[in-house]
């Protein structure tokens, strides 16, 4: 059985050299290379096509991030395991977007790095376990939210409170202030400061933009 | 040798835009004082020449009617004394005549015969006036002009009884009467002059009262470019359209001490928030090096002790405790060091962007404080705007959570960023109780302060929108298109 071709990409010397020690302590592992600047990395992966690709979120001059697809491109058959100091959700996402198989927190200090190692081989993803809970939550709020698949009228019109949508829409039907203030219990100041909130936040200077916005959304029939 | 032409039109104007030009640029005492004098003068001048032409045009008739006049009545008188042939009396008579009426010159009498027999003239009868005696004519003849060394003389003759007789010639002078004639002239030119000088001084005065307001004025006018605010003028002065203009230009400087308090307070404030900004940046740095030394330092301190004992460590079981201690210890620091770095600057802003950053505070906010944040972004969609707009609206979201967090008692918070052509527009709103911002002191409070100014450096516009029964909202808008991004 031949062993996993592993390329380590990162400007750490130190923290590279060490991560090679590990891998290479272990017998079906063996780093082909490492890489400490993004032009290095590219050429590398383009000559060697490694089997995994350790990379580095914080890169000099230009990020992991952005490196990835270009990484892949080069190289279509190696898997990215990102390998980072950063715990934010932003990142993990956009790498798995990016098409990250994996993606380990340094501090874990090369434990999860071996299981990551091993999971993508065998096809799997692996996600920092401290991170996935939070992932998990993203990815559904997003799918429930999915304002990629929303027009930009509807994501405007999720923006506001429920309060304001309800003063647009009296707004839009033709209602005063005073009017929607008797109707829904408020003061009519209170009611004028919804209405504007819902201007500003929409971004509209002029009841017409409102009604047009309205009609445009269905939201009330002429 | 080509002559440059210039028609009469073109001359006429070029001096009279001479004329213009060098009224334009005498002093106003000048112009009004010229005005005046040369008014007076006119009318004096034109007044005289009036006179002199009405009564030199009824002299000469006057002198003839004179002359006709004084022949006829002495021709009767003077028929008696032919009759008794008393010459001496009609001498008498005739001088008598003479001596009463001034213009008379001379009077003289001939007989039949046309000799003459009595007369006014003092030494003899002139021999060129016998010359020029004509013969007698039986009727009144008209009279006639004598042109003499003393003058122009008129001469009627009238004959006594028709004739018959002899004669009486008289000879008309009106000395008296040019004499008079000079009077009157001399007279109006008198009055001319003394009205031209009253006039003089009268108009100096009047310009005295017109320009003191404008020198006035000017002096004030001078002071306040030097910057000296505090000259106020008195409209009472002159209660006509100057003190009007007084009043206009009081009411200016009033508004311009006010815009100069308002710009020296607002430059005290830059200045302040400079300061206190430099002071915070100081503050922080201290924190930082307080950090990396008390902690970080302490920390690798520690380590370096414990991997001796692992060095010394006898047992599997002590080394492998050892280990695992050291890994937990190395991983706390490793995080405290992370979130320092964080708090400084967020890496995600510069990796990811704004929208992915302002995601990550959001979360970390709503972990923290278990506020509920909703968040709208539209026109972003992986988009990268400039550096320096990314990090001053992630600022003022960071400062309006924290003013939230602080301040608002809110359970919710809603943060909106839209990604437009031109403009990005945002705000964080929350449900709190509200504040006022009117009533914010601004010398003890920096928050908004700073917001408003970031925002200001930016070209942006800022707003402040609070109700104390809904919560406050700060919304923004700033170009997209930033000439000089410091970053
Ligand atoms: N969201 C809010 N809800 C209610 N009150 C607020 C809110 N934001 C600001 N305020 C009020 O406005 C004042 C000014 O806020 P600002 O951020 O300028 O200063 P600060 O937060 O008091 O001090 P700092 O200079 O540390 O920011 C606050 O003291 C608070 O009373
Ligand atoms: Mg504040």
């Amino acid at each position: 059985m031949s062993k996993t071709r592993i390329l380590i990409i990162d400007d750490h010397q130190l923290l590279s050299s060490g991560l090679a020690m590990l891998l290479c302590a272990e017998k079906d592992l063996e780093v082909t290379g490492q890489a400490d600047r993004p032009e290095t990395a590219l050429r590398l992966a383009e000559e060697q096509q490694p089997d995994i690709l350790l990379l580095d979120i914080s890169l000099p001059g230009r990020s992991g991030l952005d490196l990835l697809p270009e990484l892949l491109a080069r190289s279509p058959q190696s898997r990215v395991i990102m390998m980072t100091m950063h715990e934010e959700q932003q990142y993990l996402k956009k790498a798995i977007e990016g098409g990250a198989k994996g993606f380990v927190l340094k501090k874990g200090g090369g434990t999860d790095l071996m299981y990551a190692i091993r999971a993508v081989m065998q096809g799997d993803t692996y996600i920092q376990p401290s991170m996935l809970a939070d992932f998990i939550k993203t990815g559904e709020e997003s799918s429930e939210g999915s304002p990629e698949n929303l027009s930009e009228d509807e994501q405007r019109w999720r923006m506001l409170s429920q309060r304001e949508q309800q003063i647009v829409l009296g707004v839009a039907k033709g209602y005063t202030s005073r009017e929607m203030a008797e109707g829904i219990f408020l003061s009519e100041k209170t009611v004028a400061t919804y209405r504007s909130r819902a201007m500003t936040k929409l971004g509209f200077e002029s009841r017409a933009d409102l009604v047009e916005f309205v009609l445009r959304l269905r939201k009330i029939d002429i | 040798m080509p002559v440059a032409l210039i028609s009469v039109p073109a001359f006429f104007r070029q001096a009279v835009r001479r004329v213009r030009s060098v009224l334009l640029s005498v002093p106003l005492k000048l112009k009004i004082l010229g005005l005046a004098l040369a008014l007076i003068l006119l009318f004096g001048a034109v007044t005289i020449y009036k006179v002199q032409a009405a009564l030199s045009e009824n002299f000469d008739a006057f002198l003839q009617e004179e002359s006709r006049f004084v022949a006829t009545e002495l021709s009767y008188q003077s028929h008696d004394y032919l009759l008794i042939n008393d010459m001496y009396g009609l001498t008498q008579m005739l001088r008598n005549t003479v001596q009463n009426r001034p213009d008379l010159r001379y009077v003289f009498v001939r007989n039949a015969e046309g000799q003459v027999v009595a007369h006014t003239f003092e030494g003899g009868f002139p021999g060129d006036l016998l010359e020029k005696i004509s013969g007698l004519s039986p009727q009144r003849s008209e009279p006639r002009l004598l042109r003499t060394n003393e003058g122009s003389i008129w001469e009627a003759e009238a004959g006594i009884s028709n004739g018959n007789e002899g004669a009486v010639v008289a000879g008309v002078k009106g000395d008296s009467l040019r004499r008079q004639i000079g009077v009157i002239t001399r007279s109006l030119a008198r009055t001319t002059l003394l009205v031209a000088i009253f006039g003089a001084l009268l108009s100096l005065g009047l310009t005295w009262l017109i320009t003191r307001p404008v020198t006035r004025l000017l002096e004030a006018t001078r002071a306040v470019r030097r910057g000296d605010y505090s000259v106020r003028l008195d409209p009472a002065e002159s209660r006509d359209e100057l003190g009007k203009l007084m009043e206009g230009f009081n009411a200016m400087v009033g508004s311009l001490v006010i815009a100069e308090k308002a710009r020296l307070g607002k430059e005290y404030l830059q200045r302040d928030f400079l300061h206190r900004v430099m002071a915070g940046q100081e503050g922080e740095r201290k924190r930082i090096a307080r950090e990396l030394h008390d902690q970080t330092g302490q920390a690798l301190a520690s380590f370096m002790v414990d991997l001796k004992v692992l060095e010394n460590a006898q047992s599997v079981n002590d080394r492998g405790q050892g280990i695992t201690r050291l890994r937990k210890a190395i991983t706390e620091e490793m995080e405290a060091i992370h979130d320092l770095a964080v708090a400084l600057r967020p890496t995600v802003l510069d990796d990811l962007g704004l929208v992915p950053a302002v995601e990550m505070l959001a979360r970390n906010f709503e972990k923290r404080h278990r506020i509920q944040v909703r968040l709208n972004f539209l026109g972003f969609l992986d988009r990268r705007l400039e550096l320096c707009l990314e990090t001053c609206v992630y600022r003022i979201i960071q400062e309006a959570l924290t003013n939230i967090v602080k301040h608002a008692q809110a359970t919710e918070v809603t943060i909106f960023l839209e990604g437009g052509e031109k403009t990005l527009r945002g705000g964080v709103e929350d449900n709190g109780r509200g504040f006022e911002p009117e009533n914010i002191d601004q010398a003890k409070h920096m928050g908004i302060y700073g917001m408003r100014e970031r925002i200001q450096l930016l070209g942006g516009s800022f707003h402040i929108d609070s109700d104390k029964g809904i919560g406050a909202m700060i919304s923004f808008e700033i170009p997209i298109k930033q000439e000089k991004c410091h970053e």
